[in-house]
């Protein structure tokens, strides 16, 4: 039901977003109308940031407490924090070709969020490759520790790299800002962005459980 | 012609379920490209384009790749006839295996490096001089934090089907920010004799972080 609803929910704000995308937020004054793949490219980039948080949090807390919930939290997010980290990356290729001519540069931000996602497509790699099933877990959780360890210091890292792309035009610098109504479809749209991921981790999450129990059933069917 | 086909029929299937081999060469072209790209965009911005400091990224791809070797044959002398178990058995510390391993990966590889620093001299026509110390310096320093956070991801390979190749990628993929920031400091001091404060900060906070965090998390990775 809880979910049902949240499903509804992240239905009626991305239709509210998309309209707001295209009918509602004025046109850019020099990209023109290429400009409103922002309002989904921002939020997903925002978005698999706060999925790979939730990995390493989840890792330290599936190492200190040895709770298989925090387990599944960690790789269902890695998971559906790479899908948004990739649409994110496609996207801004989609906005990249028309405005700056070229499909990618290994410039600074967005060496940055190939490097984040990459970080976790390892990750993911790892928690696949492990032979002996009850290593897994805690092995996959050292990983997500180190990846997100790495974070910040990819950040520092690439921050000494001139950038070509923009600055972020929220809490920005000097000469930054969002027009209101422009401010209004992003805010939207990463509402929209941010149910989205909670549905899609909580799908994951209870596929992961049934198989769990599946598997738990499978065992003890076994042994008797 | 028959058993031709059957065996490659057979591979395919294999491969088609456990989705293994391609997936993972395929994840190692792309940090090749990725780590060169990055080095040399590294060294480019660190010196405003002078070309013969793009040296400074060969060289610290060439440390990367050497490393990854080295790491990848200290850890199979430990598994072989299970080693390792004996000295997880060894009424030792946890703490005192992985700081002794470590130790060991950073001496063999600094060995390894001074005869790499050496052919790097002599096929760049340096002058020796003071900047070179920084050069050596910042060669131990890189090494350091390769082999801390190496070690630890040796072990987590060695758990997984992969162990050749996800070494490499896990590798590559976590201390590229470590990377970033030698190849600046190595193009910077060759440029104007200064290696840029940043920099170096940044490769003794990657080898601080990393070392510390590897030597927490490191029972994880070897418990039963």
């Amino acid at each position: 039901m809880k979910d049902r609803l949240l499903g509804i929910a992240t239905l009626t704000a991305f239709t509210a977003a998309l309209y707001l995308a295209f009918m509602f937020a004025p046109t850019e004054a020099t990209m023109g109308d290429v400009q409103r793949i922002f309002y989904l490219h921002v939020p997903a980039g925002i978005t698999s940031y706060v999925a790979f948080l939730v990995v390493g949090v989840g890792s330290i807390a599936f190492l200190a407490t040895r709770n298989a919930k925090w387990d599944r939290l960690a790789y269902c997010s890695a998971e559906v924090g790479v899908v948004f980290a990739a649409a994110n990356i496609a996207m801004g290729m989609l906005w990249a070709k028309p405005v700056w001519g070229i499909w990618w540069t290994f410039d600074a931000r967005l060496t940055l969020q190939l490097l984040l996602a990459l970080i976790f497509v390892a990750y993911l790699m790892v928690g696949a490759y492990i032979s002996d099933a009850s290593r897994r877990a805690p092995i996959q959780a050292v990983v997500g520790i180190l990846g997100s360890a790495d974070v910040p210091i990819n950040y520092l890292a690439i921050r000494i790299w001139r950038t070509q792309h923009p600055s972020p035009v929220i809490a920005g610098g000097e000469g930054s800002g969002l027009d209101a109504d422009m401010g209004v479809t992003l805010a939207v749209a990463a509402a929209a962005v941010g149910l989205l991921y909670v549905y899609l981790l909580r799908m994951r999450l209870a596929v992961e459980r049934t198989r769990h129990d599946v598997e738990h059933l499978e065992h003890a069917a076994a042994e008797s | 012609m028959k058993p031709i086909a059957a065996l490659v029929l057979k591979d395919l299937a294999i491969e088609l379920r456990r989705k293994e081999t391609v997936v993972s060469m395929a994840m190692f072209g792309l940090l090749v490209m990725v780590i060169f790209a990055v080095a040399l965009q590294s060294a480019t911005l660190a010196t405003e384009g002078d070309p013969i400091n793009n040296a400074a990224a060969d060289l610290w791809v060439a440390l990367t790749f050497a490393g990854v070797l080295g790491l990848n044959r200290s850890l199979a002398i430990d598994l072989d006839n299970d080693a390792l178990q004996g000295l997880l058995l060894a009424p030792v510390g946890r703490g005192a295996l992985f700081v002794g391993k470590v130790l060991s990966n950073f001496l063999f590889m600094l060995l390894a490096a001074a005869l790499v620093l050496v052919l790097f001299v002599v096929f760049n026509n340096l002058v020796l001089d003071g900047r070179l110390l920084w050069v050596v310096l910042l060669t131990v320093l890189g090494t350091f934090g390769f082999s801390g956070v190496g070690t630890i991801l040796a072990m987590v390979a060695s758990n997984t089907r992969m162990r050749e190749v996800m070494l490499p990628i896990l590798q590559i993929v976590l201390t590229l920010p470590m990377i970033m920031s030698a190849v600046g400091a190595t193009a910077s001091v060759l440029g104007d004799g200064n290696p840029g404060t940043l920099f170096v900060e940044l490769v003794v906070a990657f080898d601080i972080i990393f070392f510390v965090v590897s030597y927490l998390v490191f029972e994880y990775v070897v418990e039963e």
